[in-house]
């Protein structure tokens, strides 16, 4: 793991971060207006969390997400432009415009799907782990989930096979605080509200770090990952973090405090903190920042606009890719 | 029966849910207490405490369940196990699960008046409360990664102690010491403390906090050094032992392994047993100001990466004699051993259903 960043991997993370900020944020605008179909889930407020993980994984290295998927398939090296057509439904889109928030993929990136059913990625996971394991390739296996998913007989099952086989396999646990409404005080009781206690009761090395805070998230990710690729075996990272919409696009949310957000994204926003930090530490200038901001936020906007122009799938592509023949 | 001696008396539990479940769960073999296992321990202190009269209890409040469970068991221990408690009063405080939050409620107990505060985290934890605690006693609990500060106790005992103390069955001047510290200042302004280990990192960031890479680190200052440390204060313990209770503290610069003037196999983290190089070791006497000379950096403090600083910033750090008190739980429970506190009738032990075992 490297334990200095250059400049330039300092830029890189911080563009993830900023694409993911202004891809959702953009999302929740469009989302109001009515121009886009079905639903979504937006990530703002969790960008440490993918990018700390996805800046140590190669495209080899398969991820599993949840029905918040975007941040993590921009940070796995999915293409916004591509998201973007996708979630409008457009034939543009990384999926031909029929996957739609919760079911992005993109296999070349190792970006396994969003997933509509909670609870749903660690078992393929544990199945991408084994693979893993099984060519030698070096390669592991990462799945992120939410706390709501924490509760599921799914994840119980994957944190034991993992465990069992000794698989490649990094669980990842956004905990946001809500499980869609439900704070972990009423669902996660067993035993303990932190949920990172329930992974050492499997045997595996399990650390809580702060969500908010990319340094943070990105030492115990590279300490965990490349144990994995020697051979080390699973790790569970519970990251304290926070969403700042809702649960789904269009919750009341009356169940948060009143300034939750708002003091969050004054006081705990990840980009802030990673801009703070590395500025007045001298690595990157303000400008350079600012930069960034400028280009992210054209081509978001640009992204927008050929996702709008582009045409819709095809009907007699109706039943491509439904089934798939192995 | 009732105690025989001070009336209302509270004694404040910090108990950091954080502790013990940091990143070097993960690079060493360090053990993790669970929340379950942490509300355990303050249960037990609770009986402890109760069996010598203590009322009270104000405990800081927390979003990962000790407190809940606290409370869950008291009511099931009453229920069902016939069990006596203090009163347990959670801290009307904000949460925000950060440092601000021990800080914050030390500050309240100390404006309650509270006899004595019982801590239970590593060496960090305890760093916080003895920032804010001024002159009340605390007691010192184990549940962190390296140990250096705390002790291992069994909580029954140590909350019989915290009763003893907060009740004046023994006396503070009886049974307390005087913990040296290292202070902190930056740019004129005394930053922070150390209770153990102070070290300046080359670090560029504070990230997952904890420090377990010795080729990071440029500079250790102790308060004391025992030779069996675990932690960075253990470079020094192997170097040079000083007690905890000399006046004096040490300074090291570290080279790499090999170089220097000689290099040490030192227990860094628990099953993390690392080769470091000493280039430099200094006596540190009280309030003799090292300027620091590194550039960019970060000071880490009791083997927790705290602050950054860079190029202009003016450190200094000294040792300082007048630290935070702690309570000496062994010589607390002997001293009361030896004044009959224990052997019945008693006066000073509160406990119904004691006295209902013995005159049946």
């Amino acid at each position: 793991m490297k334990t200095q960043l250059s400049k330039e991997d300092l830029l890189k993370a911080y563009r993830k971060m900023r694409e993911i900020r202004e891809f959702e944020d953009r999302v929740h605008v469009e989302f109001a207006k009515g121009t886009l179909p079905g639903f979504v889930h937006l990530y703002s407020g969790e960008e440490a969390v993918a990018v700390g993980v996805c800046e140590h994984l190669n495209d080899k290295d398969r991820i599993a997400s949840t029905h918040r998927g975007h941040g993590h398939c921009i940070a796995k090296g999915v293409e916004l432009e591509g998201m973007m057509a996708e979630i409008y439904g457009k034939k543009t889109g990384t999926c031909g415009g029929k996957g739609g928030s919760m079911h992005i993929a993109d296999l070349d990136k190792g970006m396994m799907g969003a997933n509509g059913i909670v609870g749903a990625g660690p078992p393929l996971i544990a199945g991408a782990s084994l693979a893993s394991k099984l060519r030698k390739d070096g390669s592991v296996g990462v799945v992120f989930f939410g706390d709501g998913a924490s509760n599921q007989g799914t994840n119980f099952e994957s944190m034991n096979l993992a465990v069992t086989l000794d698989l490649p396999m990094i669980f990842v646990l956004e905990n946001n605080g809500y499980a869609e409404s439900t704070s972990p005080k009423y669902s996660a009781k067993v035993g303990s509200e932190n949920i990172a206690d329930r992974a050492r009761g499997f045997g595996m090395p399990a650390v809580t770090v702060d969500g908010n805070d990319f340094f943070a998230v990105y030492e115990a990710a590279g300490e965990a990952i490349e144990r994995a690729r020697k051979g080390g075996g699973p790790t569970f990272i519970e990251c304290k973090t926070m969403r700042y919409f809702g649960h789904f696009e269009g919750d009341a949310q009356t169940y948060r405090p009143k300034n939750e957000v708002k003091d969050a994204r004054a006081n705990d926003c990840p980009l802030k903190r990673f801009a703070d930090a590395v500025t007045s530490a001298g690595l990157v200038d303000a400008a350079e920042i600012e930069a960034v901001d400028k280009e992210v936020l054209a081509q978001v906007e640009q992204a927008v606009k050929d996702a709008e122009n582009a045409p819709q799938p095809d009907l007699d592509a109706l039943m491509n890719d439904v089934y798939v023949s192995y | 029966m009732t105690s025989k001696v001070r009336g209302n008396t509270t004694v404040g539990i910090i108990a950091n849910p954080a502790s013990g479940r940091d990143i070097r769960r993960l690079i060493s073999a360090a053990s993790g207490f669970s929340i379950a296992e942490k509300a355990n321990i303050v249960r037990r202190l609770c009986l402890g405490m109760r069996l010598i009269g203590v009322d009270r209890v104000c405990m800081i409040p927390d979003q990962s369940g000790i407190a809940g469970s606290l409370l869950h068991s008291k009511e099931q221990g009453i229920k069902v196990l016939g069990e006596q408690w203090p009163e347990i009063e959670l801290l009307d405080m904000p949460v925000e699960e950060k440092a601000v939050d021990t800080l914050r409620a030390v500050d309240m107990m100390v404006d309650m008046g509270v006899r004595v505060i019982i801590v239970l985290g590593g060496d960090g934890t305890h760093r916080l409360v003895a920032n804010n605690c001024g002159s009340i006693p605390m007691i010192a609990l184990s549940t962190g990664t390296n140990n250096a500060f705390p002790h291992f106790q069994e909580a029954t005992v140590a909350g019989m102690a915290a009763g003893l103390v907060a009740k004046g069955a023994v006396s503070v001047c009886e049974a307390t010491q005087r913990n040296k510290v290292l202070r902190v200042e930056i740019n004129g302004q005394c930053r922070d403390l150390a209770l153990v280990d102070l070290c300046l990192t080359d670090d560029i960031w504070v990230g997952a906090r904890a420090m377990w890479k010795p080729e990071k680190v440029k500079e250790i200052f102790v308060t004391y050094a025992e030779s069996d440390a675990i932690g960075l204060s253990s470079v020094a313990g192997l170097a040079n032992p000083i007690p905890r209770d000399s006046g004096q503290g040490l300074h090291l610069t570290l080279c790499p392994p090999g170089e220097g003037m000689l290099t040490l196999c030192a227990p860094i983290a628990p099953g993390l047993i690392l080769p470091v190089g000493v280039a430099e070791l200094n006596i540190l006497r009280p309030h003799e100001v090292v300027s620091v000379s590194m550039e960019n950096g970060v000071v880490t403090l009791d083997g927790e990466r705290e602050f950054v600083f860079r190029k202009g910033d003016e450190i200094n750090v000294w040792l300082d004699l007048d630290g935070p008190f702690t309570i000496d739980v062994p010589r607390v429970l002997h001293i009361a051993a030896e004044r009959g506190v224990f052997t019945w009738p008693s006066p000073y032990i509160c406990s119904d259903s004691l006295h209902q075992r013995v005159a049946e």
